[in-house]
């Protein structure tokens, strides 16, 4: 009797330590240190690197300070500014984002529900949507550009072109005739977004500025 | 195929001294075979981890003759290309006897063991080097120390030698290692004459194999289960120091030395479970070579390896077992707390202050490199090691406390000896795991490895994914760009042997002397007075600075030249921006490549109108001015 007990609790204490085996993956997954923000959802898009923060969506040049930063804003709408990752997500992201695969996306709570930025890639074109299903009221997608940066129509006015003298590239505003406004003060251009329409986006990234005359 | 000779080059670096080295392992063993006392076991996972090490002892004896030879020729007036001609010859004269040696019938057993191992740890090597390379293509680099390596491997090649890498190139400030690492690289490449970043991309690939084998080795010794020593090498492959020690990605000297003294020690445990003689011959060319590779990280090692020979023959006691046990438990609290109390100040100021981190940097570091696998799988590994109460598992818990007391002590650079710590570390942290699974069937065992693979892989990439912020150009995890590679391979063709000096800032001096064999003043490594000269330079922008660039003198090489090639990349203007201590100290360097941009027009138009430059190739990157006085 005493053996045969014995030899159950082996049994159990081995079926138990195996059964542990995972939770300790777990949290061994658990204690890896993430970058600070939204920084591990991202993209390298040429020289450009496209990341999600904790205002929305911006397009950094690579090896330089600038920063070109979307964010769904409206004056009277009481956006709370939370950008909302799920825990599980997050290790998504960041593997995706390792990969290169993951297109940016931030998602924010509001009082409504959740509003989302979506970035898309197709030939070198880089599309921002602002998702706002869920509010009557509309909202705004801007797009912050630099102090010493300069605007430039081209194509006919059919591109607005940013440039820098701090790199090499430019960005390209494609859809600048459609629902865009440019406000030269503020340094902002805009998006309308409504329940009937998605405000968007789309920006051509130029290698080189030699790229803009091809 | 036009990798052909990259991977040709890379494997060589280790297939000729295993060439060179196997006879000699044959006739030594075969002298002290009268002396053996046990015969080898008969079991195939036994035989496999003595095939392991007989690999790695031919290895570091061949390496060892290869240099001497190499060091002989030189002296009695015989430089490369010749003296490579000879080493060859000798390689394949003994490989003859290699073949001989394995078609005769004293031919080691080429099991289902060592094939089914050796496929095992392929696969996670390449699954490894597939996370850590699938952004980084074969002309790209991660490891910025390899241009060091380059270049004093580029003057060997030239037919010039010295013992002291120091007397080579004024890249190398002191002499950390003799020219030995060097050498052994500079054959290959002369034999096959490879893309060198062809050769760096797989040479580092067969070094995560040999960091893979020396892991699973020293795990089977310790448990003499196959499935332990797989769980040691996962976390062998998996883990990735992305500070100071990068053992498993790097191969440079320190890693090198620091893979040997996993191997020796793991030969050391085996020779005494065999009761065999733990100090004879080759364990002293061991020593040796491990010396040669990395004086520092090497002498660590042989402390580490002294200390287990006498532990295993003299600490036989339990109760001195115990002692020494808890004396190590004493040692990883009271060291870094006494060594944080004590007046460091003269050796953590300069460079080294900014390889000492604290305590909590070093958990955060932890965390980075294991996730909590660490703190949850070091000390239950531990508890399994002290339970088990004999010698070995005692020793491994010995030394890995004793290596982290070091390691976790407020020392310039002691985050260096996880190098060789990791080893030890790793296989206790496998015996973490196996505390889980020792008792299950084979199936489950698989599987809670492939688990652990799969769990170590996401930390790995989570490390990765912050550590290759810095090396990106474009799409690519570099630390040079194409744009560089393509001035250096101009530069090469146009400029290599000539009395020229290349003058630009740090990072490019260093990568351009690496690729393109043009001399420099210490590269990323150069001197506070060129720093000065630079600096002066960029700001003021006068013709008279522009003229000073000709007062930058090589440390080493003594000729007078008088024509200067001066670069201007996109590195340029980053490295003049940076703070003081930034730009002219040494432990900071631009990693990130750059193109020039419209800002550096400026620049380069005043260098172009001084009337002593001359523009002799440009492209997005950068720019190289011939000047004249």
């Amino acid at each position: 009797m005493g053996y045969y007990l014995h030899t159950n609790m082996k049994n159990l204490q081995s079926l138990a330590l195996l059964l542990a085996l995972p939770l300790v993956f777990i949290f061994g997954l658990y204690g890896v240190n993430f970058p600070p923000e939204g920084n591990y959802i991202s993209k390298k898009i040429k020289t450009f690197n496209i990341r999600a923060y904790k205002d929305g969506v911006y397009i950094n040049p690579q090896n330089t300070s600038l920063f070109y930063n979307f964010t769904p804003s409206k004056t009277d709408y009481p956006i709370l500014k939370k950008m909302v990752v799920g825990k599980l997500m997050s290790y998504v992201y960041l593997i995706m984002s390792y990969f290169n695969t993951l297109n940016p996306i931030a998602t924010f709570d509001t009082d409504d529900g959740k509003i989302q930025l979506v970035s898309s890639v197709k030939d070198d074109i880089l599309t921002i949507k602002l998702i706002n299903n869920k509010s009557a009221v509309p909202l705004e997608l801007t797009l912050a550009y630099n102090d010493d940066d300069a605007l430039s129509e081209i194509k006919n006015g059919d591109e607005l072109l940013i440039t820098n003298p701090s790199f090499a590239g430019a960005i390209g505003i494609i859809n600048v005739k459609k629902n865009i406004s440019v406000d030269k003060e503020q340094r902002l251009i805009t998006a309308e977004s409504n329940s009937q329409e998605t405000g968007i986006i789309e920006i051509k990234l130029y290698q080189s500025q030699k790229d803009v005359l091809k | 195929m036009i990798y052909i000779f990259g991977v040709l080059s890379a494997l060589s670096f280790y297939l000729i001294p295993f060439i060179v080295g196997f006879p000699l392992v044959c006739f030594v063993k075969k002298l002290n075979k009268h002396k053996t006392k046990h015969n080898l076991s008969s079991r195939d996972d036994d035989i496999t981890a003595h095939l392991i090490i007989v690999f790695f002892e031919s290895f570091v004896l061949g390496s060892l003759l290869i240099y001497a030879i190499y060091y002989f020729l030189y002296l009695i007036g015989i430089k490369p290309p010749m003296g490579t001609n000879i080493i060859q010859l000798i390689s394949g004269i003994f490989a003859m006897y290699v073949l001989k040696i394995i078609h005769s019938k004293h031919k080691p057993s080429l099991n289902f063991s060592i094939i089914s191992i050796s496929l095992v740890l392929f696969a996670m090597s390449v699954l490894s080097y597939f996370t850590w390379r699938h952004d980084s293509p074969i002309n790209t680099t991660l490891d910025w120390d390899l241009y060091t390596h380059q270049t004093a491997v580029n003057i060997i090649s030239s037919g010039t030698f010295s013992f002291f890498t120091s007397a080579l190139s004024d890249t190398f400030r002191f002499n950390a290692y003799p020219t030995f690492f060097h050498v052994l690289i500079a054959i290959p490449q002369q034999i096959f004459k490879p893309d060198v970043l062809h050769f760096w991309w797989f040479v580092q690939f067969f070094h995560l194999i040999t960091v893979a084998f020396a892991s699973y080795l020293l795990g089977y010794i310790l448990s003499k289960n196959r499935f332990f020593g797989f769980i040691s090498a996962v976390f062998g492959v998996f883990t990735f120091e992305s500070f100071a020690a990068y053992t498993a990605f790097f191969l440079i000297p320190q890693n090198l030395a620091a893979t040997l003294v996993a191997v020796f020690l793991a030969r050391v445990i085996y020779k005494h479970s065999l009761q065999e003689k733990q100090v004879e011959p080759i364990t002293l060319l061991f020593a040796l070579y491990i010396l040669l590779n990395h004086t520092i990280i090497g002498s660590f090692g042989l402390a580490v390896l002294a200390f287990s020979i006498v532990f295993l023959n003299r600490a036989t006691k339990h109760k001195t077992q115990t002692l020494l046990l808890v004396t190590a438990f004493i040692m990883v609290v009271l060291v870094p707390v006494i060594a944080s109390k004590l007046d460091l100040g003269f050796i953590n100021r300069g460079e080294a202050q900014h390889f000492n981190f604290s305590l909590n940097q070093k958990i955060a570091l932890a965390r980075d490199f294991y996730g909590y696998f660490f703190f949850i799988l070091f000390p239950l590994g531990l508890f399994y090691l002290i339970q088990k109460r004999n010698s070995v598992c005692t020793l491994f818990s010995i030394l890995s406390l004793g290596i982290l007391a070091v390691v976790l002590s407020p020392l310039p650079y002691s985050m260096k000896f996880y190098s060789v710590g990791r080893f030890v570390v790793h296989a206790v942290m496998a015996s973490g795991v196996w505390l889980f699974v020792r008792k299950t069937n084979d199936k489950v065992k698989t599987l809670a490895t492939i688990l652990l693979i799969l769990s170590l892989c996401v930390v790995l990439i989570f490390n990765l994914y912050s550590w290759k912020q810095t090396p990106t150009y474009g799409e690519i995890s570099t630390h040079v760009s194409k744009e560089e590679i393509n001035a250096a391979k101009f530069l090469k063709q146009n400029y290599a042997g000539q009395n020229i000096l290349l003058v630009s800032e740090p990072a490019t001096m260093f990568i351009l002397e690496g690729l393109s064999e043009i001399n420099s003043q210490g590269g990323a490594y150069t001197d506070l007075k060129t720093r000065q000269i630079l600096s002066d330079l960029y700001l003021t922008r006068s013709k008279e600075n522009l003229l000073k660039l000709f007062e930058i003198k090589d440390l080493v090489t003594i000729t007078n030249p008088n024509k200067l090639l001066f670069v201007i990349g996109g590195r340029f203007k980053q490295w003049e921006e940076l703070e003081n201590d930034k730009k002219f100290g040494i432990y900071w360097n631009i990693w990130t490549p750059s193109d020039l941009s419209v800002e550096d027009e400026e620049f380069i138009e005043f260098v172009r109108n001084s009337g002593i430059a001359k523009e002799v190739y440009k492209n997005p990157g950068l720019i190289i001015f011939e000047l004249s006085r």
